[in-house]
C-alpha cells in the first residue's frame, strides 16, 4: 500500500469535493503489525455513518465519512472547556463530549491526504484541541476515582481496575499538556516512554500489577494519585452526579418499589429511597443525586448501594468554572 | 443430552446474541491489540489490554449466570466477577496471574494470548456456535451481518440492550 494508491482509492470513492486525513496510531508512531489505518473523509454530505472496513492489499483501513457541518459542530464542542460547562454531567453529555474530543484529536493529529486548506479542512489548532482533551481527562480521572472509592469495600476487584484507570487518566492529563495529545487510554505507556517519564512508567506498571489482585492495596493508589492532582495545578471544583443508568425501570408491587435493569435484575427499595428514585424517573436527565464536592466521601448509603449494584451512572459536574 | 434447560430465556438470548456480538465487535479487536503490542515489545500496552480482555470475557460469562448484561465501558460499577461460576472464577484468577508474569518477563506473551483466545473460544462454544466470523478479516463481514440479522428481531422483541453500535443503525443525515 503506497500513499499514491491510497489517495487514488479514496478519491475514487469520495470524489474531489472533500478533504481526507490519515489518523491513528500509525501516524502517531505507536503502531505495530496489527494496527490499521484510520482514514477520515470530510464532505458536505456523508456517504454513510457506518465506519467501513476496507482491505487494500494486506492493509486494513477503517474508513469514516463525516459531514463538514457535523464535524465543525463536534470540534466546537471539543474546544469548549470544561467538560460539563457549568452544569451536571449526564451520560448523554459525556458521550457527546467524548466523541467530540476524540474526533478533534484524530483530525488534529492526522496527516492530510488531500484537501488541505480547502473548506473541508476543518481542523483546529493543536493547542485548542489539547486544552479540550486535558479537560476531558481531568473530569474522567475524577469520575473513575470517585467510583473506585465507592466500590472498594463491596467489589475490591472492580475498584482496583477503577483506581488503575483513574491513575492512568491523571497521567493522561499531564501527558496531554506536554504534547502527547493523541486521545485514548491504550497508548499511555508509550507516551510515558516518549516523554522520558521513567518514574511514572514504573508507577503505571505497579498500578497495573495492583489492579490484577483480588484484594489490592488501595492506600498505594491514594498515595500515588494525590501528587498527580497537585502536579496538574488545576483548581476546578467538581461535583459527583448520579443519574439512572440506561435500561432502569421502576415498578410498584404490593406497596413496595422494585427497581430493575433491562427487566432482569431487580432490587427492592426502602420507602425513603423509593421516593428519591421516583423523582429521578420523572426527570428528563434522570439525575438522582448530586454530591456537591467530589472529594467528600460521605455519599448517602442508598446512593452508594444503587451505584454499586450498577443501577446508576456516575458523572461529574462543574461547581465553579474559572474560565480559560 | 437431548434437552438443555435454561431458567431464563432473556438471559440465554442475551448471552448468545449480545455475548457473541461483544466477541465480534470488541474482544477480537482487543485480542489483536494484545498480539500487536506484544509483538512490538510494547509489553505494558499488551498486558493492560489483556486485563481489559479478561474483564470483557468474564462479563460475557456472567450474562448467563446472574450478572448485569449491559457492560458499556463507561458504566463504572459493572461487575464481571461476582456472578462467575467457580471454574470461570478460577480461570480469571489464573489469567490475571499470567498477565503479571508477562509484565515481569517471566512468561511469554504468546502464552497469554493463547490462554485468552482459549477462554473466548470456550465461551463461543457455550453460546452454541462452532466458530464466530472474524469481523476484522476481509472474509468475516458478510457472515457477521447474517448473524446480526438473525439476532436483531429477538433482541428487539425481548427489550434487551442494543446489539450494534448506534453509528451502525443511525440514519445518515
Amino acid at each position: 500500500m503506497t500513499r499514491a494508491r491510497l489517495e487514488q482509492e479514496i478519491h475514487d470513492a469520495a470524489g474531489a469535493e472533500c478533504a481526507a486525513f490519515v489518523a491513528g496510531s500509525i501516524t502517531e508512531g505507536y503502531s505495530n503489525a496489527y494496527s490499521d489505518l484510520d482514514v477520515h473523509v470530510v464532505r458536505d454530505a456523508a456517504a454513510t455513518s457506518l465506519p467501513l472496513m476496507v482491505h487494500v492489499d494486506s492493509c486494513r483501513i477503517d474508513l469514516a465519512f463525516h459531514t463538514r457541518e457535523n464535524t465543525e459542530k463536534a470540534l466546537r464542542t471539543a474546544a469548549k472547556a470544561p467538560v460539563a460547562g457549568a452544569g451536571e454531567l449526564t451520560r448523554k453529555m459525556w458521550e457527546h463530549k467524548r466523541k467530540a474530543v476524540s474526533a478533534a484529536s484524530r483530525l488534529t493529529c492526522s496527516v492530510p491526504l488531500y484537501g488541505q486548506g480547502t473548506p473541508w479542512d476543518v481542523r483546529l489548532p493543536a493547542e485548542v484541541v489539547r486544552d479540550g482533551a486535558a479537560d476531558w481527562w481531568r473530569a474522567e480521572a475524577r469520575r473513575r476515582l470517585v467510583a473506585a472509592r465507592l466500590l472498594a469495600t463491596r467489589f475490591p476487584r472492580v475498584a482496583a481496575r477503577r483506581f488503575h484507570e483513574a491513575h492512568s487518566a491523571f497521567l493522561e492529563v499531564l501527558a496531554t499538556r506536554c504534547g502527547e495529545d493523541y486521545f485514548g487510554f491504550k497508548w499511555l505507556p508509550e507516551k510515558l516512554k516518549r516523554l522520558g517519564w521513567t518514574d511514572d512508567l514504573a508507577a503505571f506498571r505497579d498500578a497495573l500489577r495492583q489492579s490484577t489482585k483480588p484484594v489490592p492495596d488501595f492506600d498505594w493508589f491514594e498515595r500515588r494519585i494525590e501528587p498527580l492532582i497537585a502536579r496538574d495545578q488545576a483548581d476546578e471544583k467538581y461535583s459527583a452526579v448520579f443519574s439512572l443508568a440506561p435500561g432502569v425501570s421502576l415498578t410498584r408491587l404490593a406497596g413496595q418499589s422494585l427497581l430493575s435493569r433491562w427487566n432482569m435484575r431487580a432490587a427492592g427499595l426502602s420507602s425513603a429511597l423509593s421516593g428519591l428514585v421516583q423523582e429521578a424517573v420523572g426527570r428528563e436527565d434522570g439525575i438522582l443525586h448530586t454530591h456537591h464536592d467530589w472529594r467528600d466521601r460521605d455519599v448517602p448509603d442508598g446512593v452508594v448501594e444503587l451505584f454499586s449494584a450498577d443501577f446508576l451512572w456516575l458523572g461529574v459536574g462543574m461547581r465553579e468554572h474559572r474560565g480559560r | 443430552m437431548d434437552v438443555d434447560l435454561h431458567a431464563d430465556l432473556r438471559r440465554e438470548v442475551a448471552f448468545r446474541a449480545l455475548g457473541a456480538a461483544r466477541v465480534l465487535l470488541t474482544v477480537d479487536s482487543l485480542l489483536d491489540d494484545v498480539r500487536g503490542a506484544a509483538g512490538a515489545g510494547q509489553v505494558e500496552v499488551a498486558v493492560d489490554q489483556a486485563c481489559v480482555v479478561i474483564a470483557k470475557l468474564a462479563g460475557i460469562a456472567v450474562m448467563r449466570t446472574g450478572g448485569e448484561i449491559d457492560d458499556a465501558g463507561d458504566y463504572l460499577a459493572f461487575d464481571p466477577y461476582s456472578a462467575l461460576p467457580p471454574d470461570d472464577a478460577e480461570r480469571v484468577t489464573e489469567l490475571f496471574s499470567l498477565a503479571v508474569r508477562v509484565l515481569d518477563g517471566t512468561s511469554a506473551p504468546d502464552e497469554l494470548t493463547d490462554a485468552l483466545t482459549a477462554f473466548a473460544t470456550d465461551l463461543t462454544t457455550r453460546m452454541g456456535y462452532e466458530r464466530l466470523p472474524e469481523l476484522r478479516r476481509a472474509e468475516g463481514l458478510f457472515p457477521a451481518l447474517r448473524l446480526a440479522r438473525e439476532w436483531l428481531p429477538v433482541v428487539d422483541l425481548l427489550g434487551l440492550p442494543d446489539l450494534l453500535p448506534t453509528a451502525w443503525t443511525r440514519e445518515v443525515r
